[in-house]
């Protein structure tokens, strides 16, 4: 089977050339249509109840999208002319925008702590600044303690203040959403918690046509945020001027990213050229190679496009897997042409060609199944973006492993033999060094990984999942600097709302809301205030406060708020409480925002403890609900770390038999699987004790180091039971010719995409650094194992046939 | 010339807050005759939090003072803050003052409000704050105020020659004396007089036997008595309640309109009101807080 291939593709050369140009530019053409989705929107599983539920109580209270934009004097006082007129210049100037709804700064709010009176006739917009002009020395005062304004407009120390640019929502795509959760909102009630097909279709229908609106929005948004930083540059001399929240946070990750894909793309492919250069020292091997991997990407992506699979933040590392593992097969392909060029003086390009082909047919196919296995086991993990993820790749390594199989023949085809070729001085020392490692000291091979890999479970065990967007940035940046001043002088970052939905025997016809509510309200406002992580909290309560405030301080009766909220202008109302009540489903709003930047901070934790002291404030259970991004984040979060980490046995138990398959030998296939699992568990090892979170850049890292692993290990053990089965062959002597072969092609693959990932640790953007690490860590742990344990193994278990039938 | 504020309680009590009367006063403690309040007070006055920050007491933002018997059925007479042994009396009278309302006054007032303008109501508010001013210095007086006292009568003087009459206010535009007004009733609660039972007064309207008294005991020593002959002095005092009354017409309308039980919700209102403020008396002479401007701003906001 593999000779006819070999035959077919040496003979068909040219034509397979040919057609991989077409298929190429064809990719190359519909690769347009591949999106890459880096938002954190599409990690968010779709018809989940928390979801659901976000997106109702989003609907129904309505939140605005905004951004935050901190003002801080360097020399002038916070409460002085100079900073009125800035923010009235720069909010102006925002306000030109055009989507733009509205700036809210300290000069345009209606200081209703002016009034000494709560006048139902109150025409707010006569008591801002804009209208009195009051003075430095008034607005001071009345932003101290302000029980709105603070840490909203202005920070708790009054070195800052905030323009609050709110965005006008979209209509139709408002519509379209309404429409969505409409049918959405079935699997809140009743059993079912499936939609029906019919259901998923519309659903299906109104999501595309969404779709081009949303992208039209995201380049808006885009060039919004740039228009931003064009308004505020100007006034950069006499203050700093810092960008936040959750949106601008979202965009600054997008930028980063794409900064990186293009500086580090091109800084690792340049490595890995002088690598491979350094290695095999002809252009040919550093042509062919690249070739190859940029074809399978090329291929790849535009086979995403027409398939419509998105890259999300989790599967955004696939085009680096992909260069890892298309690599590692071509290396291998050069290593093995490379020695038979070597040892076979007498052949023709086109015959060492077909050998290496019928050679590393095999284990090449086997390793891409095997590693494709690994992968298909997201596919049950259940959460969308990783079942996507999982299918890339299973895509990604077909391609992958086609394409190398295929170009590598036909490329050299048509060149003719060059001869002389040998291994690196170093590289040879290196191989005979382990090879003998590995043979004279079995057990000391074997009690170093028990130890290691006992030590890895006790580090798994300390594994954390815990993801802070802010945490992303490194802390030298710009970027992090500005994000974090926002985050903690105004109020945190991460939305988390609580929903109260008054209970039946609270409720009361004659009044908007009894004060046993609002009470009840104050009392869980109380708590969360105390929270280290909390950051602005926001409801009812806060106008309660105000409005005692302006009442000398005594607290309002029940009536007089009912009277208050009945005589206001409804208008009014809806802009100040629309967001935090809800009469006609009497729920209220707490809306908060949490802060990122807070130290050692225990996201699981803090939503048990919440949930505890709410049940001490005898809060029933199913009279409140927690959503929003933070509750949705923490829930995936939670979901995969049970999906990746506690379905690895799923995934091992998988491989195991898959080799069991290839290898026709439970022995060896148990053999072969340890070093994957060991350099699996020594990587989550690793980063629990080195209290590195699981968070949604690097949970993948655990599929990721196997697949990685796994290769090694199958091109190692097929070229034993190869050697294995040669006449002349005992263990030791199968061991020696393996590490003679296929040991240049695992360091020479280790070497480049070590050295080539390390690159990664120059990064501003701390997951490629993590990601950059722990892949290189990934390697070097599954050369290790490798070319140590598994020779072990093999050769004390693992015994040749002919041996066996002579004893 | 109080008499104003009876119209006007059942209409703004709650949006002026501790504008009224009631709150003007300077009654240093909560009142000890009213042994049926206590009990619920004191449940009120602080919210216990018991959480993992351990136990806390906060001032709540929003009070409640039930009804004994609440007409919705619900009992909560184990907390009952106050009661309504005149209902049967205080409804009728309710029920002819609504209808009065609907057809004379608040047409009348509409009418009122949009022919005559701005200035000039204004004016006619300050004269008539400024006639009852000899009535807030007593009280001070006799609530042992001798600086408010001293001050009411300052602001008397100032308004009636250099403020024509009082139907301008140079005191608080010019000298800076802001008007604080103080009543017979806040007299009484500084002595700890209990405010006995709710009460509707005809025409007056939501009202308790305490607050009656200092009302008509105030019409008859009311100092337009010593300006006037009856009846100019009747009709000056109920165009006086009535100029008072006229801009929160609408405000009676609507907050009627959306009220099942006008009775219920507008005595609820006028009694929580009241034992709030009897709960949280004004901060007396604090230096942040200055309570005069609550009682000015009080009798003055009918005119803005």
């Amino acid at each position: 089977m593999s000779a006819f291939l070999a035959n077919f593709i040496i003979r068909h050369a040219k034509l397979i050339l040919i057609v991989f140009v077409l298929a190429g530019a064809l990719a190359a053409w519909s690769a347009q249509q591949f999106k890459i989705d880096a938002s954190a929107d599409t990690l968010l599983i779709k018809n989940n109840k928390m979801f659901v539920e976000t997106q109702v109580v989003n609907e129904r209270f309505s939140p605005q999208e905004f951004i935050l934009v901190a003002y801080k004097p360097k020399n002038h006082a916070l409460f002085s002319q100079q900073t009125f007129n800035d923010i009235q210049q720069i909010s102006s100037e925002f306000k030109a925008l055009p989507r733009v709804g509205g700036v809210t700064n300290i000069l345009n709010v209606p200081l209703l702590s002016l009034s000494n009176e709560l006048d139902p006739n109150l025409k707010p917009e006569q008591l801002t600044w804009q209208a009195n002009q009051y003075s430095a020395a008034k607005m001071q005062q009345v932003f101290t303690d302000h029980p709105l304004f603070t840490d909203l407009l202005v920070n708790q120390d009054q070195t800052a203040t905030a323009m609050q640019i709110v965005f006008k929502p979209n209509k139709e795509l408002l519509d379209i959403q309404s429409q969505i959760i409409a049918i959405q909102k079935g699997i809140l009630q009743g059993e079912n918690t499936e939609l029906s097909e019919e259901d998923e279709q519309k659903i299906e229908a109104l999501k595309a046509k969404a779709q081009p609106i949303e992208e039209q929005l995201k380049l808006t948004r885009q060039q919004e945020i740039k228009k931003i930083y064009q308004i505020i540059e100007p006034f950069k001399d006499d203050a700093d001027l810092f960008l936040g929240g959750a949106y601008v946070l979202g965009q600054q990750m997008i930028d980063i990213i794409q900064s990186d894909l293009l500086l580090f793309g091109s800084a690792i492919g340049l490595a890995i050229c002088l690598i491979l250069f350094v290695l095999f020292r002809k252009i040919r091997w550093v042509v062919l190679p690249l070739l190859c991997c940029g074809l399978s990407v090329l291929l790849t992506v535009g086979l995403f496009g027409v398939l419509d699979f998105r890259a999300t933040v989790i599967s955004s590392n696939f085009i680096a897997l992909q260069l890892i593992l298309t690599l590692a097969v071509v290396v291998h392909l050069i290593v093995e042409f490379r020695q038979l060029e070597a040892t076979d003086t007498e052949s023709n390009q086109q015959d060492l060609l077909r050998e290496t082909f019928i050679n590393k047919f095999k284990p090449c196919l086997y390793a891409g199944i095997t590693t494709s296995v690994g992968f298909a086991s997201l596919l049950f993990s259940g959460i969308q973006p990783v079942v996507s993820f999982g299918w890339m790749m299973i895509v990604a390594m077909g391609v992958s492993i086609s394409a190398s199989l295929i170009l590598f023949p036909a490329v050299l085809a048509s060149f003719t033999r060059k001869g002389d070729s040998h291994e690196g001085r170093l590289s040879r020392w290196l191989v005979s060094g382990l090879s003998a490692f590995s043979l004279k000291r079995p057990t000391f091979i074997v009690l170093t990984t028990l130890v290691i890999g006992g030590g890895a479970i006790f580090g798994v065990l300390k594994l954390d999942v815990e993801n802070s967007f802010l945490n992303y940035f490194k802390e030298s940046t710009q970027v992090r600097t500005e994000l974090e001043f926002i985050d903690k002088e105004f109020g945190g970052s991460t939305p988390l709302d609580l929903i109260y939905t008054i209970p039946k025997d609270e409720r009361r016809d004659d009044l908007v809301m009894s004060a046993r509510t609002v009470q009840t309200l104050q009392k869980i406002q109380h708590v969360m205030r105390q929270y280290e992580a909390t950051g602005n909290i926001t409801s009812v309560v806060n106008f309660t406060e105000l409005a005692k405030k302006v009442n000398q301080g005594k607290p309002l009766t029940e009536y007089e708020l009912t009277v208050i909220y009945k005589l206001l202008d409804d208008s009014l109302t809806e802009q100040l409480l629309g967001a935090y009540f809800n009469p006609e489903n009497q729920q209220l709003r707490i809306s908060t925002r949490i802060q990122d930047s807070t130290p050692d901070f225990n996201r699981a934790e803090f939503l048990q403890t919440l949930r505890d002291d709410l049940d001490m404030l005898e809060i029933a259970p199913e009279s409140y609900s927690l959503t929003n991004l933070f509750v949705l984040y923490q829930d995936i979060l939670q979901r995969l770390f049970t999906s990746q980490i506690m379905t690895l046995g799923l995934v091992f138990g998988a491989l195991t038999l898959v080799l069991l398959v290839i290898f026709r030998s439970f022995k060896v296939a148990i053999i072969a699987v340890i070093p994957n699992i060991l350099t699996t568990l020594v990587i989550l090892g690793v980063m629990g004790w080195l209290a590195i979170p699981l968070d949604l850049m690097t949970i993948t890292i655990s599929a990721i180091a196997m697949g990685i692993a796994v290769d090694d290990t199958i091109h190692f053990v097929h070229r034993y039971l190869e050697e294995l089965n040669k006449e002349s062959n005992d263990s030791q002597q199968a061991v020696q010719n393996t590490f003679k072969s296929v040991g240049f092609a695992l360091i020479y693959t280790t070497t480049i995409i070590a050295v080539g990932f390390s690159l990664l640790s120059f990064s501003d953007f701390v997951p490629s650094i993590l990601f950059g690490l722990l892949t290189c860590l990934a390697m070097l742990l599954a050369f290790i194992t490798d070319t140590t344990l598994l020779p072990v193994l093999l050769k004390k278990f693992v015994k040749p046939k002919h041996a066996l039938a002579d004893s | 010339m109080r008499s104003h504020y009876f119209i006007k309680m059942p209409l703004v009590g709650a949006v002026l807050g501790a504008a009224l009367f009631l709150s003007a006063c300077s009654s240093h403690s909560p009142e000890q005759s009213d042994n049926q309040n206590q009990g619920s007070n004191k449940t009120e006055s602080e919210l216990v939090i018991n959480s993992s920050h351990g136990s806390q007491t906060l001032e709540p933002t929003v009070v409640s003072y039930p009804a004994g018997s609440s007409v919705q059925g619900v009992s909560l007479s184990e907390n009952a803050a106050f009661e309504d042994p005149l209902e049967f009396i205080n409804r009728p009278i309710f029920a002819f003052n609504d209808k009065l309302f609907e057809y004379v006054l608040i047409p009348a007032a509409k009418g009122y409000t949009k022919v005559v303008p701005d200035p000039v109501r204004n004016s006619v508010g300050n004269f008539f704050s400024n006639i009852r001013e000899p009535l807030n210095a007593l009280n001070q007086l006799f609530q042992g105020d001798v600086g408010d006292s001293g001050k009411s009568v300052g602001r008397f003087l100032i308004n009636s020659t250099v403020g024509i009459l009082g139907f301008f206010d140079p005191a608080t535009s010019w000298f800076e004396i802001d008007e604080k007004v103080s009543t017979i009733n806040d007299t009484l609660v500084n002595y700890d007089v209990g405010y006995g039972s709710y009460l509707v007064l005809p025409i007056l309207g939501q009202s308790d036997l305490r607050n009656g008294f200092s009302t008509i005991t105030e019409s008859v020593f009311h100092p337009i008595q010593y300006a006037t002959e009856n009846p100019e002095t009747l009709y000056i005092q109920a165009y006086g309640g009535f100029h008072a009354f006229s801009p929160e017409a609408p405000t009676y309308e609507q907050l009627r309109s959306e009220t099942d039980d006008p009775y219920i919700f507008f005595r609820n209102l006028y009694m929580q009101s009241m034992l709030r403020d009897q709960q949280y008396p004004e901060l007396q002479n604090g230096a942040a807080v200055e309570p005069a401007n609550v009682a000015d701003d009080a009798s003055a906001s009918p005119q803005e």
